[in-house]
C-alpha cells in the first residue's frame, strides 16, 4: 500500500522524519519497503501489509498514522468528525441478510458535482489513484484516509429511491464499473434497488448508477460487509478493488460511522452537499469484548519482565482501555482492531511497542533425552547417501510430479497414479509412484555432457493407499551398465550387511519384460533390469533401513593356506550365471570362500551360440591343510555334473 | 618328520630376520639364493627330501613347505619393489613433482542434501529429534490444525495444490480424514501437529524436507521446494529463547558477526508473530542487490506457537507454551554457492552437480 508523507502529518502533529519511520516502523509495526520522491514537495512510502490480513485498520492513512503515534510516542490527531444527522426522513434500506451485511448506513443528499479540490487531487494523486470528480474523489478519499469503502450512487438511478441489499439471483446480470458484464450466483451479495442491481455489495459499483458530472442527487453508502463473503464474490468474478481487499480483512462495524461522519463533512464543504434523508440499519450493535492478561503470562510467555506501567502505557497508546486487576490487566480492544481476543494476541501488541529487539536472548534449556526419537528411515539416508557418492553416484534431486507422456516414455501408465487437481501445467499433473521416469529423463538430458553416468535419488513416491521412500540408482555408458549397477547395489547391502536372494520377475517396463528381484526372506528390497540400454535400480528405504544391521560376526581368519582355481566353462547361450553359480555354490560346502565370475567371453575359439563363463574360486579350510589334488578331483566331480545338467564343459578340454 | 616341521618353522624366522637387513636389490637377490635357490636353496633342499617320507606324512608336510616357498618368494618381491629404495642405487629416473595427480573416482552429494545435512547436525547438537514428514499431507494437519480459517488465503486453490483422488489412508490417533481434501504440503509446519498429538512434551524437533506451492517457475520461484521447521514444546518457553535459538543458527550458519533481527510478522499458527531477518553478508548491511538495499536479508518466520495449535494436538490449555520457527533453505544454498537461478536445483545438470 502507497502512503503519502505529507498526508500523513495531517494526522501526526509531530511527524518523525522519513528515515526514522522508515527504520523504527518496520520493527515496531509493518514493514517499510521503500520510500520515493514525488514531485519537490511529498514522499511516497510503500508499506508490505499484504500479509497482515488480520489487521484492516492498517489499511488506511490514519491507522498507520495510529501506529506511527504510538511508535514514537506522539500524538495523533484524527479527522474532526461531525455528529450523525438528526431528525431527517428516513431513506428506505432493506437489507435481506443480516449475517453478509452486519451494518447499512445510507444517506441521500443534493450535490453538486465538480472538480475536487486541490488538496484531495493531489493526495489520490500521490497514492495513485485517479481524480474523477468531487463526488466520487472524496469516497475514494476516506477509504483511504478512515479505511471504509464508501460508494455513492446517482441517485435518480436508484429506482423506487430505495436500497434492497439482496443476495443475487442465479443468471442475474450486472454491467459494473469497468465496462464488463458479470453473470451472477445466489452465493454473492447485490445492492439492489426494488427493480434491478446496482452494485456488487463490497467489490465494485454498476455503471447504470455511478455517479456523472450530471448528477444532482446522490445515495451515500457507508456499510459492513461480512469478510468471506466479499472474498469469495471477489474471486468469482475475479476483481479484486481496493475495496474488497478491505472487506476481505473483516472491518469494524464502527468504521462505518466514522466513514460517514467524515464523508459528509468533506461533500458539505466541497460539494455544496445537503443531507436530505439517513438511514442506519445496524441490528446488532458490535461489542469488544475485554482480553484477561495476567502478569504471570506476560512473563512467561515473552520471557522478560515488562514493568506494569510501562504494559500499561504501551496498551493505551495503542487506543487500548486497559484495567488494572489483582492478576495483571483486563484490556479492552478499540473500535478498529478486529484481532485482539486471547491474552497471546496482547502480549504480542506489549512486545512489539516495547520492541522485540530489546528482550535480551534466553538460552534454550531442558532435560537431555539419550536416545531422541529420530524418524529413523529418514537419518538412515544420510548414510545412504555418503555411501553411494563414495561409489563414485552423484545424487539428484527431481521433480515429484509426472505427466502423461514422462510416464509413457518409462513404460508406465497414468493408471494408479494419483491425480493433482490444479497442476501447473499438464505434464505435472501426477504424483509419482516411481523414480524412474524422472531419472530417465534426466539422463537422457545429462548424456547430452556426459558420456558415463551414474545417478541416483532418495525421494518420495506416493499411490492411492501410501506414501514410501525409494532410493532410485541409474547407471549408463560404463561398459557393462548392468553389472556395473548391480555391483553397486551388492556392494551397497555388503555394507550394510544385509544378506539378499535374488529371483527373475515380471515387470513389463523392462527390457525382456523381466527384472532381477531382490529380497531377504520374504522382505523385498529391490529390483533391477535394463530399460532403454539404461540400468536401473530402485529398492525401498524402509527395507534398507529395517535389514541393517551393525552388529554382525567377525569370521576368523583361517590359518590354512588358501588355495585358488580357475576355471573356464563354456555353456550353451540360454544358460544363466545363477545356474552355473547354483550348482558350484551347492557342491563346494563350507571349503568354497568366494565364487568371482570376472569374464563372460563370446567369440572365436568357442562354438557358436555358446559363451565362456571365466570364474575364480578360492577354497579354503578352517580345519585342515586342502591338497591341490583334491581340489582337482572336486572339479572334475563338479564338471561332470554342469555337463549332465547343462552341455557345459571346461574350455580347452575336450568335449 | 616333526624334526622337519620343525626346520620349516626355525628357516622362516630365520628367513624373516635376513630380510630385515636385506636392503640393495643385490642383497635381496643373494637371500633369494639362500633360501630358494636349485641347488642349494634350503626351502628346496626340505622339499626335496620329501620323497623320504610316506605318503601320509607328505600329505601334511608339503603343503607347508610349498606355502613357505610361495611365502618367501613374494616377500622377497614385495621388498624389492618398495619405496624404500633409494634411486641413487637403483639408478632409476628422478620423479617430476609437478605431474597432476591421478583423481580418486567418487560421486557428488546434492547441494540442497548437503545444506540440509548441515542444518539437521546443528539441531541435532541442540538436542532436535530431526524428521522429514510426508509430502502428501491432509488439509487438517496442513491448514486447519494450525490455525488457518476456513477461508484464509494460502488455503487458495492458487496457491495449493490439491489432490483430486480421493485417498482413503489410515491416520494416526484413530482421527478422520476427509479422503477428499488432500494436497500436496505447503510447509514443513504440517508435522507440528503431527509429531505433538504423539509425544507429551518436553518436545523438540526439526523437520526438513520437500514442500510445493502452485507458483509459476522463474530465476526465484519453484513450484517445488524445501523447508525446515524446528519447534519446542515445553512449560515455559519465552520469546527470548526463540530469539537465542535464531540468533545460534545464523551465527552457526554465517559466522559468529551475523546479525538477527525480529519484526513483526503474521501467521496463523503463532502469536506472536516475527520475520526473521539477517544481516546481508555479501555487501556487509552497506547495501546492495541482493538486499535490495536494507542490508538485510528476510531468512525465517518465527513465532509462539498458537493456542489453538495446542489444542488440536490435544494439549491441556495453558500447559504447554512453545515456539516455532521455518525457514527455506535453498535460499541459504543459492546465497553459500552463489547460485543464480532456483531451477537449477531441481534441474540436476550433471555439470552442476559436479561442483559439490
Amino acid at each position: 500500500m502507497l502512503l503519502s508523507y505529507s498526508w500523513l502529518k495531517e494526522y501526526v502533529s509531530r511527524l518523525p522524519a522519513l528515515d526514522a519511520i522508515m527504520e523504527r516502523l518496520s520493527l515496531h509495526s509493518v514493514e517499510v519497503e521503500g520510500v520515493r520522491h514525488h514531485g519537490t514537495a511529498d514522499h511516497v512510502i510503500a508499506i508490505d501489509n499484504k500479509t497482515m490480513t488480520h489487521r484492516p485498520d492498517l489499511f488506511s492513512h490514519t491507522g498507520i498514522a495510529r501506529e506511527i503515534a504510538a511508535v514514537f510516542g506522539v500524538a495523533l490527531r484524527y479527522p474532526k468528525l461531525p455528529p450523525l444527522p438528526v431528525d431527517m426522513p428516513k431513506l428506505r434500506v432493506t437489507v435481506a441478510d443480516r449475517q453478509a451485511c452486519p451494518r447499512y448506513i445510507g444517506v441521500a443528499m443534493d450535490v453538486v458535482v465538480g472538480p475536487s479540490p486541490d488538496f484531495i487531487r493531489k493526495r489520490l494523486h500521490a497514492v495513485g489513484v485517479k481524480s474523477i470528480n468531487n463526488v466520487v474523489d472524496i469516497t475514494n478519499y476516506v477509504m483511504l484516509e478512515i479505511g471504509e469503502p464508501l460508494h455513492a450512487f446517482d441517485a435518480d438511478k436508484v429506482a423506487g429511491n430505495q436500497i434492497v441489499v439482496r443476495h443475487a439471483r442465479r443468471g442475474e446480470r450486472l454491467k459494473i464499473l469497468d465496462h464488463t458484464v458479470k453473470t451472477l450466483d445466489s452465493s454473492m451479495l447485490l445492492i439492489a434497488d426494488n427493480k434491478k442491481s446496482l452494485a456488487i455489495a463490497g467489490v465494485m459499483g454498476g455503471e447504470g448508477s455511478g455517479v456523472t458530472d450530471k448528477t444532482e442527487r446522490i445515495i451515500l453508502e457507508a456499510a459492513n460487509f461480512e469478510a468471506i463473503g466479499i472474498r469469495k464474490t471477489s474471486q468469482a468474478v475475479g476483481i479484486r478493488t481496493e475495496s474488497a481487499l478491505r472487506w476481505e480483512k473483516g472491518i469494524s462495524p464502527v468504521c462505518a460511522e466514522h466513514g460517514v461522519r467524515r464523508a459528509i463533512a468533506l461533500l458539505q464543504q466541497y460539494a455544496a452537499s445537503r443531507v436530505t434523508a439517513f438511514t442506519d440499519v445496524y441490528p446488532k450493535r458490535f461489542q469488544q469484548k475485554p482480553v484477561a492478561l495476567s502478569r504471570e503470562f506476560l512473563a512467561r510467555l515473552s520471557g522478560a519482565s515488562i514493568p506494569p506501567r510501562q504494559v500499561v502505557a504501551l496498551l493505551e497508546s495503542l487506543e487500548c482501555d486497559v484495567k488494572t486487576v489483582s492478576r495483571g490487566w483486563r484490556v479492552t480492544p478499540p473500535w478498529f482492531r478486529m484481532d485482539l481476543h486471547i491474552p497471546e494476541d496482547i502480549v504480542e501488541e506489549i512486545v512489539r511497542l516495547y520492541g522485540v529487539q530489546k528482550l535480551s536472548e534466553q538460552q534454550l534449556s531442558g532435560t537431555l533425552e539419550a536416545a531422541p526419537r529420530h524418524e529413523e528411515e529418514f537419518t538412515f539416508t544420510f548414510q545412504l547417501r555418503d555411501m553411494l557418492a563414495a561409489m563414485d553416484v552423484t545424487e539428484v534431486e527431481l521433480y515429484s510430479f509426472v505427466g502423461k507422456e514422462l510416464l509413457a516414455a518409462a513404460g508406465e501408465d497414468v493408471r494408479g497414479h494419483v491425480e493433482i487437481a490444479n497442476p501447473l501445467s499438464e505434464d505435472l499433473r501426477y504424483a509419482r509412484r516411481s523414480l524412474l521416469p524422472r531419472m530417465l529423463e534426466n539422463v537422457k538430458k545429462n548424456s547430452a555432457f556426459r558420456s558415463s553416468l551414474k545417478i541416483f535419488e532418495i525421494g518420495h513416491v506416493v499411490d492411492a493407499r501410501t506414501e514410501e521412500r525409494r532410493l532410485g540408482i541409474m547407471v549408463t555408458g560404463t561398459g557393462d551398465d548392468y553389472r556395473s549397477l548391480r555391483g553397486i547395489v551388492e556392494a551397497l547391502l555388503a555394507k550394510l550387511h544385509i544378506s539378499s536372494n535374488a529371483s527373475v520377475t515380471p515387470d513389463t517396463r523392462f527390457e525382456n519384460g523381466r527384472v532381477l528381484q531382490m529380497h531377504h526372506g520374504r522382505e523385498s528390497i529391490g529390483i533391477l533390469g535394463m530399460i532403454h540400454n539404461i540400468a536401473f535400480a530402485e529398492c525401498s528405504v524402509v527395507a534398507l533401513t529395517k535389514l541393517a544391521t551393525r552388529a554382525f560376526t567377525v569370521p576368523p581368519l583361517s590359518p590354512y593356506p588358501a588355495l585358488p582355481l580357475d576355471l573356464s566353462i563354456i555353456v550353451p547361450e540360454h544358460v544363466t550365471w545363477q545356474q552355473i553359480e547354483n550348482v558350484i555354490r551347492r557342491k563346494g560346502g563350507n571349503d568354497l570362500q568366494d565364487v568371482v565370475l570376472f569374464d563372460i567371453y563370446r567369440g572365436v575359439g568357442i562354438p557358436e551360440g555358446t559363451k565362456s563363463f571365466a570364474i575364480h574360486l578360492v577354497f579354503q579350510s578352517h580345519t585342515e591343510t586342502l591338497a591341490m589334488e583334491d581340489i582337482e578331483k572336486w572339479r572334475d566331480t563338479l564338471m561332470q555334473k554342469l555337463h549332465t545338467k547343462f552341455r557345459a564343459t571346461l574350455r580347452g578340454q575336450k568335449e | 618328520m616333526s624334526i622337519k616341521i620343525l626346520d620349516a618353522k626355525g628357516l622362516r624366522e630365520q628367513f624373516y630376520k635376513e630380510l630385515a637387513v636385506a636392503q640393495s636389490p643385490s642383497e635381496l637377490e643373494i637371500l633369494r639364493i639362500r633360501y630358494l635357490g636349485r641347488k642349494q636353496g634350503s626351502v628346496t633342499m626340505l622339499l626335496r627330501s620329501l620323497k623320504d617320507f610316506d605318503d601320509r606324512e607328505k600329505r601334511i608336510i608339503a603343503p607347508a613347505l610349498q606355502a613357505l616357498r610361495a611365502e618367501v618368494e613374494e616377500a622377497i618381491k614385495k621388498k624389492s619393489h618398495t619405496p624404500k629404495q633409494t634411486t641413487a642405487l637403483s639408478g632409476a629416473r628422478p620423479i617430476d613433482v609437478t605431474v597432476p595427480g591421478i583423481v580418486p573416482v567418487a560421486g557428488h552429494r546434492h547441494p540442497i542434501s548437503i545444506v540440509r545435512d548441515e542444518l539437521l547436525q546443528l539441531f541435532r547438537s541442540m538436542g532436535f529429534a530431526v524428521f522429514e514428514g510426508p509430502e502428501m499431507e491432509h488439509d487438517f494437519y496442513n491448514f486447519e490444525a494450525l490455525n488457518f480459517p476456513p477461508q484464509h488465503p494460502a488455503r487458495d486453490i492458487q496457491d495449493t495444490f490439491f489432490v483430486a483422488t480421493a485417498l482413503r489412508r489410515a491416520s494416526p490417533h484413530g482421527r478422520k480424514l476427509d479422503p477428499k481434501k488432500w494436497l500436496m504440503r505447503t510447509h514443513t509446519s504440517n508435522m507440528q501437529v503431527r509429531l505433538m498429538e504423539q509425544h507429551t512434551p518436553p518436545l523438540r524437533a526439526v523437520v526438513a524436507g520437500r514442500c510445493f506451492r502452485n507458483e509459476a517457475t522463474d530465476a526465484r520461484h519453484e513450484h517445488t521446494f524445501y523447508q525446515l521447521e524446528g519447534f519446542v514444546v515445553d512449560r515455559d518457553v519465552s520469546v527470548r529463547q526463540l530469539s537465542w535459538t535464531l540468533h545460534e543458527i545464523f551465527r552457526q550458519l554465517f559466522g559468529s558477526d551475523a546479525k538477527v533481527r525480529l519484526r513483526p510478522g503474521y501467521f496463523p499458527f503463532v502469536e506472536p508473530g516475527y520475520e526473521v531477518d539477517m544481516s546481508c553478508a555479501f555487501c556487509n548491511q552497506k547495501g546492495c542487490n541482493v538486499c535490495k538495499q536494507t542490508g538485510w536479508l528476510e531468512m525465517a518466520g518465527a513465532g509462539m506457537i498458537h493456542p489453538n495449535v495446542f489444542a488440536a494436538a490435544g494439549y491441556p490449555k495453558g500447559k504447554y507454551t512453545g515456539f516455532a520457527l521455518g525457514l527455506g533453505f535453498v535460499r541459504i544454498a543459492m546465497l553459500r554457492y552463489n547460485i543464480p537461478d532456483i531451477r537449477m536445483f531441481l534441474e540436476s545438470d550433471i555439470r552442476f552437480l559436479e561442483n559439490f
